[in-house]
């Protein structure tokens, strides 16, 4: 509304000032302003090279919106995709996280990753509004986005489903006591599930300019697949719109995540966008207010970026050098490529290790009971780290509390550092265990915790095709808290868009996901049904034919009367 | 003593026998699957048309100025226009029934109330018959009669917003009156009448496939209908719409009104880089491109558009705005004759509409604004009415009647849709309905019938009675006149119908088949069976024996 008005008050300022021709322009421009007002487009492209001389691609694709508002339906599109808004609305949703993954971060190489999930599988949570049929939403919910992205996500059935209570904060604008009152969190992850190309595609149905100009152009499944680490994931969320937060607006961001190995093909680690991705990039999306290539560049080496970068910022919140591409003005005709003067690729033992980081692993042995031991690592010398654990084990696996047991640096401390523990303990067939723990990580120590448990044996129509494969357990994760803790976050942890103020930022939690785990059941003999009845039914016949003889027959001894007879004649 | 234990025997074996006849049927009963009871014979009934006779009753109320110059019996005019209706609508559509017993039939009564119409200059003085005289039953309607005013020889017909119409007449005579009234009444019907008949006498019959049918989507209770602007290339020419505005002001009208029928949610989404599947034909010497009648059918690009909604299950109503790269512009739809069509527009049956335009793309923007959608959506909205089903009964009338008639209509309000269209769709959606969930009924049964290890669950069996109850009461209603409560009961019929054949119990236990079974028991039976069997030979060989030996 203010828009037109001030459309109208230009046309007729400029009507009076420079006669008709001028008028046009202005015309011109707040049709501009008209078309780039509701829906703004961001693209960028970040490349990093890795310690190990791997290279992280990420591709981000932020939409916002001022139009889709909570409690006011919303049908008409423009590059927002429908059939997200959709799905937002329909199921009440106030933010969504979707995440498919593939392979393991590996998190004392590579560092922290610029995507805030990197559980294997795919990983759904979800912040639902109170309406009286919340969980019949997240069931619509699951199967909704199980359609459209062909995956199995309607199997996060009330078994899986989890309700963290101090993880999984919401990552967008939000107002604590209304949504501590009005909205639930819902937790499942399905650590089991394999992404490939049939998820990709319709994720790049939902981009504005799909596949077919800007840098989501360089998204090949055959090169993305081809890597040590994939990661897909969907986010969305309300933000703020400006420093003062006026308006508010929904925003979908949407991130390709990707380590390739160059080394593997080349023995150096030197990379060009045709070699990792097979593509050109042509040009920027017509559609994107901001398109952008990022090159996150290492302190020291002897390298080359071709051609010579935009700009070249330097961070100064961490300690990096960024290679600016800005694409929306750039026409590129040669590919860009980064050379290292070096024969062969050698391996940098003293790189900087991330703070804090884990490990998972399964205790004892045999079919009846084990263990979950995990590591938390934090390697800062002297910073005490408050963090929170969250770990998801099924109903088959039944922990028993009073085992759980933490050490640091393999001794037993008199005060816990548990700070505040919930535990839900697991109902067979309806819920799964759940241990949230705050912890608080004393500098330069490995925090141990350990807990036991007994293996289920399952039904035998509750074990899967595969049943000797065994049961994936998904990724314990570990959330760091609170403000101020911003020494966790690398420095491209980019879940702050650029015009919101960096304190505001920071109750954007980095999460740390270990490991999935691999528990194998007592597995049956699933012919032993059969053998079952079939052994039955041949006793019950032989005791049948038995007595039925015994009842029908007449038994009577031999008399051995010609014998007796041959005797005589004998004598 | 012997011959004591013989007689033991075969008592023991005779008592087996008969635990074995009766243990088999409680073993039979045990192991069965669980099959609510269906009413087959009443759903059979239904089929064959024994159940019910349908009634689709029209009522007229006649107002025939008082002119002191003639004399009309308005008593006589009535039963007249009756007759002569009745025999030219053969009112008694009937046909055999398979099994020849009976016959299905659908009679569409007419019943007309003449009444002398005095105060006729009076009223019209005042001009404004639509607030005289409101009738809001569906079926009934309201015709004024009077002589012309003016020297024009032609029959005039002014048609109302609500459900009357104002007929003047050249000659004043009452052979002229019951022939216009009777020309016109059967005129205005015949085409709908003719609809269901077809929907009830041959609801399979695809000998003669009807544009019209082919057209018009199946019912369902709501739809979804979702304006898409596609743009071929946002790198020429980026694309915007006033859609929000627009679906405002020149649908919701229409949404409203027809929600008594069908629910339509709205919504609309812009896609970029919507590209053709094929290369349209280009005409070198006046430069542009166009489409075939041929190509038309593949110029939806179903794979990379996205279509479908993601949350909503009902069928989908699909408007596209197709604006083309510039490469294929501009883009035009010749006819099988070569010539543009003027509209640059084709409907795509129980799919949507499609219109195409070329913008201006010399600044590299476009907005499609409020004016400029007017003509888009009228279009779209005539599209919209063609896949609804909505006819539009007088201009149909008009082909019908002979020249001499003149129809012009009362401005109508902004709804797209006049009353007496509405009551016409709301009939045939009735009989429509009616048929769909008997045929469905019919092949649940059937279905049932035909799967003897489909498990029948009780909310099946519930939800067919309640469907024959609603199916009642709709033909109940019907008979009375009360359209709009037939159509509610029509609705929860085939709702409840549907429910229940597409309920995802309603699958035939694959997993368990009576093959199975038999292996299962076969461990059991086979050793029981032989020492009886053995047993039972050997006590008829010694019968026979005895009996010789005697």
């Amino acid at each position: 509304m203010t828009n037109k008005d001030l459309a109208y008050n230009g046309y007729l300022f400029a009507m009076w000032q420079l006669g008709r021709f001028f008028s046009f322009f202005v015309l011109l421009f707040t049709v501009v302003e008209n078309y780039q007002h509701n829906d703004i487009f961001k693209e960028s492209l970040t490349i990093k090279p890795l310690s190990d001389g791997k290279l992280l691609t990420h591709f981000q694709f932020n939409v916002r919106t001022n139009e889709i508002k909570e409690g006011k339906a919303f049908s008409h599109y423009k590059l927002f995709p429908r059939a997200i808004g959709q799905i937002i609305q329909s199921y009440n949703a106030h933010e969504l996280h979707l995440t498919f993954t593939q392979g393991r971060w590996n998190y004392k190489d590579w560092g922290y990753p610029i995507v805030p999930s990197a559980g294997t599988g795919v990983e759904l949570w979800a912040w639902l509004w109170k309406d009286g049929k919340l969980d019949k939403n997240w069931k619509s919910l699951t199967n909704a986005l199980a359609g459209l992205f062909c995956a199995s996500l309607n199997f996060i059935d009330d078994t899986i489903t989890v309700q963290p209570k101090l993880s999984f904060r919401p990552e967008g604008l939000y107002n604590a006591t209304e949504l501590s009152a009005r909205a639930e969190l819902r937790y499942g992850s399905l650590p089991h599930e394999n992404v490939c190309t049939e998820n990709l595609t319709p994720w790049i149905k939902l981009l504005p300019c799909k596949s077919t100009s800007g840098i989501a152009s360089l998204l090949n499944g055959h090169k993305l697949y081809d890597s040590n680490f994939h990661s897909m994931s969907i986010h969305v969320r309300p933000v703020c719109q400006g420093f003062e937060c006026l308006n508010k607006h929904l925003e979908i961001v949407q991130t390709v995540s990707a380590v390739v190995d160059p080394v593997r093909n080349s023995g150096k680690r030197d990379w060009s966008l045709n070699q990792i991705f097979g593509r050109q990039l042509s040009l920027a999306c017509p559609l994107a207010e901001e398109s952008k290539l990022e090159v996150i560049l290492s302190e020291d080496g002897d390298y080359k970026l071709s051609p010579d970068a935009d700009t070249v910022v330097r961070k100064n919140d961490g300690d990096a050098t960024i290679a600016l591409y800005n694409l929306k003005n750039l026409q590129l005709d040669t590919d860009i490529s980064m050379t290292w003067n070096e024969d062969v690729f050698k391996y940098n033992l003293n790189y900087e290790q991330p703070r804090v980081y884990a490990h998972r692993f399964f205790t004892g042995y045999g079919q009846e009971r084990g263990g979950i031991k995990v590591n938390i690592f934090n390697k800062s010398t002297n910073f005490t780290v408050p963090i929170i654990y969250y770990d998801v084990i099924p109903w088959f696996l039944k922990l028993y509390l009073h085992t759980l047991k933490v050490q640091i640096n393999g001794e037993e401390v008199q005060d816990s550092p548990i700070k505040d523990l919930y535990y839900q303990p697991a109902v067979d067939r309806s819920r799964p265990n759940v241990i949230e723990a705050e912890l608080l990580l004393p500098p330069n120590s490995i925090t141990t915790l350990s807990i036991n448990f007994d293996k289920v044996f399952l039904k035998y129509t509750e074990h899967p095709p595969d049943a000797n494969r065994g049961f994936d357990i998904g990724s314990a994760v570990i959330s760091s808290v609170g403000e101020g803790f911003s020494y966790l976050h690398d420095f491209v942890t980019r879940n702050c868009s650029e015009d919101i103020p960096t304190t505001a930022c920071y109750h954007f939690s980095i999460r740390v996901y270990t490991e999935t785990l691999l528990v194998s059941l007592p597995t049956p003999d699933f012919s032993m049904p059969y053998n079952v009845i079939t052994l039955t039914c041949t006793v019950i016949a032989l005791f049948f034919g038995s007595m039925f003889n015994l009842l029908t027959r007449d038994f009577v001894a031999l008399q051995s009367n010609e014998g007796d007879k041959d005797k005589e004649s004998k004598d | 003593m012997k011959e004591n234990n013989g007689k033991i025997r075969r008592l023991i074996i005779t008592s087996f026998y008969i635990f074995i006849l009766f243990g088999l049927p409680l073993w039979w009963k045990t192991t069965e699957v669980y099959r609510a009871q269906l009413p087959f014979a009443e759903i059979e009934e239904w089929s064959n048309w024994e159940a019910f006779d349908l009634e689709f009753p029209t009522q007229f109320i006649i107002y025939v100025a008082n002119v002191e110059t003639s004399t009309i019996n308005c008593a006589n005019l009535s039963s007249n226009l009756e007759n002569s209706i009745a025999s030219r609508y053969n009112v008694n559509h009937s046909k055999e029934a398979s099994n020849g017993k009976r016959q299905k039939s659908v009679r569409f009564p007419v019943k007309i109330r003449s009444l002398d119409w005095s105060d006729w200059k009076n009223d019209l003085q005042y001009g404004n018959l639509e607030n005289l005289n409101l009738v809001s039953e569906n079926g009934q309607y309201i015709l004024y009669i009077l002589p012309n005013t003016n020297s024009n020889p032609n029959t005039k017909v002014l048609v109302g917003n609500q459900r009357q119409a104002i007929i003047e007449i050249n000659q004043w005579d009452t052979s002229v009156i019951e022939k216009t009234v009777s020309d016109l009444i059967v005129s205005l019907f015949m085409s709908e009448q003719a609809a269901i008949k077809k929907f009830i006498i041959e609801p399979l019959s695809n000998s003669k496939v009807e544009l019209d049918s082919m057209r018009t989507m199946k019912y369902s209770p709501q739809y979804q209908v979702t304006f898409s602007l596609m743009n071929g290339d946002p790198s020429d020419l980026l694309v915007n719409w006033d859609i929000e505005e627009a679906v405002d002001k020149y649908l919701q009208f229409f949404v409203n009104k027809i929600s008594m029928i069908s629910n339509l949610t709205v919504d609309s989404q812009i896609q970029h880089y919507a590209r053709l599947t094929f290369e349209p034909y280009h005409k070198a010497d006046e430069n542009y491109f166009f489409l075939t009648p041929e190509l038309l059918p593949h110029f939806i690009n179903a794979a990379e558009w996205n279509l479908a909604s993601a949350v909503s299950s009902y069928p989908t109503l699909n408007f596209i705005l197709y604006v083309p790269s510039k490469e294929q512009s501009p883009l035009y739809i010749q006819d099988s004759k070569g010539n543009i069509a003027e509209s640059n527009a084709f409907l795509i049956p129980r799919w949507g509409g499609v219109i195409i335009k070329n913008p201006e793309r010399s600044t590299g923007i476009h907005n499609f604004s409020l004016e400029e959608l007017k003509s888009i959506m009228s279009i779209f909205i005539t599209q919209l009415r063609g896949l609804l089903g909505v006819h539009d009964v007088w201009t149909e009338a008009k082909h019908a009647l002979d020249v001499t008639t003149s129809i012009e209509f009362v401005t109508p309000p902004n709804t797209a849709v006049t009353m007496w269209e509405f009551d016409s769709l709301i009939r045939r959606r009735i009989a429509e309905n009616i048929v769909t969930s008997i045929t469905t009924l019919k092949s649940l049964s059937q279905l049932v019938t035909e799967i003897p290890n489909m498990v029948v669950l009780d909310h099946i069996q519930t939800e067919v009675f309640l469907a024959l109850d609603n199916l009642a009461k709709s033909c109940t209603n019907l008979y009375n006149n009360q359209y709009n409560l037939a159509l509610y009961h029509s609705k929860k019929a085939i709702e409840l119908a549907e429910s229940a054949f597409f309920d995802p119990t309603m699958v035939s236990m694959l997993y368990f088949p009576d093959e199975h079974k038999y292996a299962i028991y076969m461990p059991l039976f086979v050793p029981i069976s032989v020492p009886l069997l053995v047993a039972l030979h050997r006590e008829i060989k010694n019968f026979k024996i005895n009996k010789r030996v005697k």
